[in-house]
């Protein structure tokens, strides 16, 4: 259900993703530092790819049950859209 | 090109920083590069007296306070033996003497580009309010209050931000504290005392220039990334947020600012900007424009010499300035000529 909600997200277009998980925010000038996978997540975000394609990918590469996986993806879009990472 | 002499003020280079040292910076690095900078400062403990690689010889003005014609005098002295071509003052306190002093530096050679007393008035802390309505910017809802009454009929729940008329601010949880800080704020900087209703966000600046005729020709605006004890920024980042653009298009549109200034806005939680202070001249943290593109000192020189600018606001978005304490080794005859002579 989630993830149909969030089928359009989009990376705001103005941040900086760095290679190291730094993301810089130019307009707001709000910084965080992504870990490996929240790096990779929003790379995937950033390349066009559904929410339902970005699940895929995790389960195809971890070893995580569906139902985690939906949590803890569902907490981390919740972030990116709080801190305005990402938008609809 | 003739060797220009630029006079600046604001040496002090403490945990409060005044702008001098970083004017000095941005100019060793402009086209004026091999001007003569003569330091202003108000003490022999002031750093930039000592500085020689940024400034070639330091005078001490009389304070502030002791009035323009004292001033004058001693700018009057100093110009016999540096034939002065700009002065860029940097502290607050002594803006009024400059501006008032304007017409006369004139008279010696001497450059100022500086607002009207109009406008210094206008961005005063008591004044902003009527700055809010003249611009339509929004600013936290704000009272000058006299006295203990004044206070009494406030009906705005805490926290409350009290505000000195120049310089200092406290943020008061209850009666009590509003009471204290009230008390402790007038005795240094009289009343009346501002009472403004607290916004919590983050907190930007905005350095610009301005032509006095409404157009905007240098901007740079800073998230403050680390905020002292005394609410200055001793780290922060350029941003580029157009909402501040506007504003600050809008604030000089509407003031007409000539001269450099400074916008401090906070940003709520809701994403609406509050301008909570206007300072009428270059901050401390200037050097951050300039390595971003933006050398406002290098743009003044131009405008008193008449040469020709454009309009040019862009500058590099994501540059960091972290601030740091240095000591400098001196020689204490150097101090010791310093206070004796007024001048080094």
């Amino acid at each position: 259900m989630l993830f149909n909600d969030f089928l359009q997200m989009k990376v705001d277009k103005t941040i900086n993703l760095e290679q190291d998980g730094f993301v810089f925010c130019p307009k707001s000038g709000e910084c965080y530092t992504l870990n490996s996978l929240g790096q990779t997540i929003l790379s995937w975000i950033k390349s066009g790819d559904t929410m339902d394609i970005i699940k895929q990918k995790i389960l195809e590469q971890y070893d995580v049950s569906e139902v985690v996986l939906d949590t803890d993806l569902e907490d981390f879009i919740a972030l990116c859209v709080r801190y305005r990472l990402v938008e609809d | 090109m003739k060797r220009l002499t630029i006079a600046i003020s604001g040496m002090n280079a403490t945990d409060n920083p005044s702008a001098g040292i970083s004017v000095a910076r941005s100019l060793r690095q402009s086209e004026y590069q091999d001007c003569r900078i003569v330091g202003l400062s108000y003490g022999s403990l002031e750093p930039g007296n000592y500085m020689r690689d940024l400034i070639d010889v330091a005078y001490q003005l009389p304070n502030p306070t002791e009035g323009s014609e004292l001033l004058f005098s001693r700018l009057a002295y100093i110009q016999q033996k540096e034939n002065i071509d700009v002065i860029i003052p940097n502290l607050d306190a002594e803006l009024n003497s400059f501006i008032l002093l304007q017409s006369r530096l004139g008279l010696l050679n001497i450059g100022t580009y500086l607002p009207s007393l109009e406008q210094f008035e206008l961005r005063q802390k008591c004044n902003l309010p009527k700055l809010s309505s003249l611009t339509g910017i929004d600013i936290p809802d704000s009272r000058n209050c006299f006295s203990y009454n004044d206070l009494m009929n406030l009906d705005w729940e805490f926290p409350l931000v009290v505000k000195g008329q120049f310089y200092e601010a406290v943020i008061t949880r209850n009666q009590e504290q509003l009471f204290s800080a009230f008390n402790d704020i007038s005795c240094r900087w009289g009343v009346p005392i501002i009472v403004q209703r607290f916004v919590s966000g983050a907190e930007f600046n905005v350095i610009g220039l301005s032509d006095g005729e409404g157009r905007l020709l240098s901007y740079v605006a800073m998230r403050k990334q680390y905020i002292t004890d005394k609410g200055k920024a001793w780290a922060g980042v350029t941003i580029n947020d157009e909402n501040l653009l506007d504003l600050t298009r809008t604030f000089v549109q509407k003031t007409s600012w000539k001269g450099p200034f400074e916008l401090e806005w906070i940003r709520s939680d809701e994403g609406k900007f509050y301008l909570i202070e206007v300072n009428p001249r270059i901050p401390a943290w200037v050097y951050l424009a300039t390595a971003s593109g933006q050398n406002i000192p290098e743009l003044i020189v131009k405008l008193i010499k008449k040469e020709k600018i454009s309009a040019n606001l862009e500058y590099e978005v994501g540059k960091m300035f972290v601030r740091c304490s240095w000591d400098l080794i001196v020689d204490f005859s150097e101090f010791g000529k310093f206070s004796s002579k007024a001048e080094l």
